[in-house]
């Protein structure tokens, strides 16, 4: 049972890294494409860790999860960040326009 | 792990993933970062759900993170908030406030022995600072809601 349990957490981890993977290719605001990439690395943490406790390995990489989930917040206040410069100094919200921005 | 377990467990990946799909196919900018929080605070029950107690503390901290920083962020981008939205973010905020009491009592219920044994154990104070943190960015979060509510 315990296997069918983490299997059925297997699936929806691949479940958000499909919804992540859609929205960073289909997705063009910068708020939107932030809240993908956090599915999409939840998903693929979240395929190891449970794909690791289906096949036994209990608790074995758990602290190499919690690193990278570490790792990912940071991210997180990067991008923020970079979000607000966009919006204060260049007013730009898609990211589209970027590429204009080049001078 | 019992059958209820599974049933659990289908519940709880069903609904992470429909909040997932919603939070990408949202038009309101709010409603998406929130959509997108609860997928992730749900998607940190499955690690509760298995043991992993220390990656659930993690990404329960990441999905509420992402709920406030973002939510406060595309909460100053709107123009106008509209009646409808107001009922989702209540609704959905009242969810939220619902599922961390309920993490709540099951850490507390979890975590008995060690309450028990306040003074031998450190990792209790780790789990106490979460909790603070936990309430002040509800208490923000909550704040900001109302500023967006009644501008």
């Amino acid at each position: 049972m315990s296997f069918l349990v983490a299997s059925t957490y297997l699936i929806a981890s691949i479940i958000l890294v499909v919804f992540g993977l859609y929205g960073l290719t289909q997705i063009k605001t910068l708020m939107r494409l932030l809240i993908s990439l956090e599915l999409l690395t939840s998903g693929a943490l979240g395929i190891l860790a449970f794909l690791a406790e289906s096949i036994g390995l209990h608790k074995a990489n758990e602290d190499l999860v919690a690193i990278m989930l570490a790792i990912d917040s940071t991210m997180l206040v990067l991008v923020v960040l970079l979000l607000l410069i966009m919006l204060r100094v260049f007013k730009v919200y898609d990211i589209n326009l970027l590429s204009t921005l080049r001078r | 792990m019992s059958y209820l377990d599974f049933i659990l467990s289908i519940i709880i990946s069903v609904l992470t993933s429909v909040l997932a799909a919603y939070s990408l196919l949202s038009k309101d900018d709010l409603i998406s970062v929130i959509a997108a929080g609860l997928s992730l605070t749900l998607f940190s029950l499955a690690y509760l759900h298995l043991g992993l107690f220390g990656v659930f503390l993690i990404q329960l901290a990441i999905a509420i993170s992402i709920l406030v920083v973002l939510g406060l962020l595309s909460s100053t981008l709107r123009q106008r908030p509209t009646g409808r939205s107001n009922v989702y973010v209540i609704i959905l905020f009242i969810i939220l406030a619902a599922l961390l009491a309920l993490i709540s009592l099951k850490i507390s219920a979890s975590y008995r022995p060690l309450i028990l044994q306040f003074s031998r154990t450190p990792t209790i104070f780790a789990l106490l600072v979460l909790h603070g943190f936990l309430i002040v960015v509800i208490i923000i979060g909550l704040k900001k809601l109302f500023e967006v509510m009644n501008p």
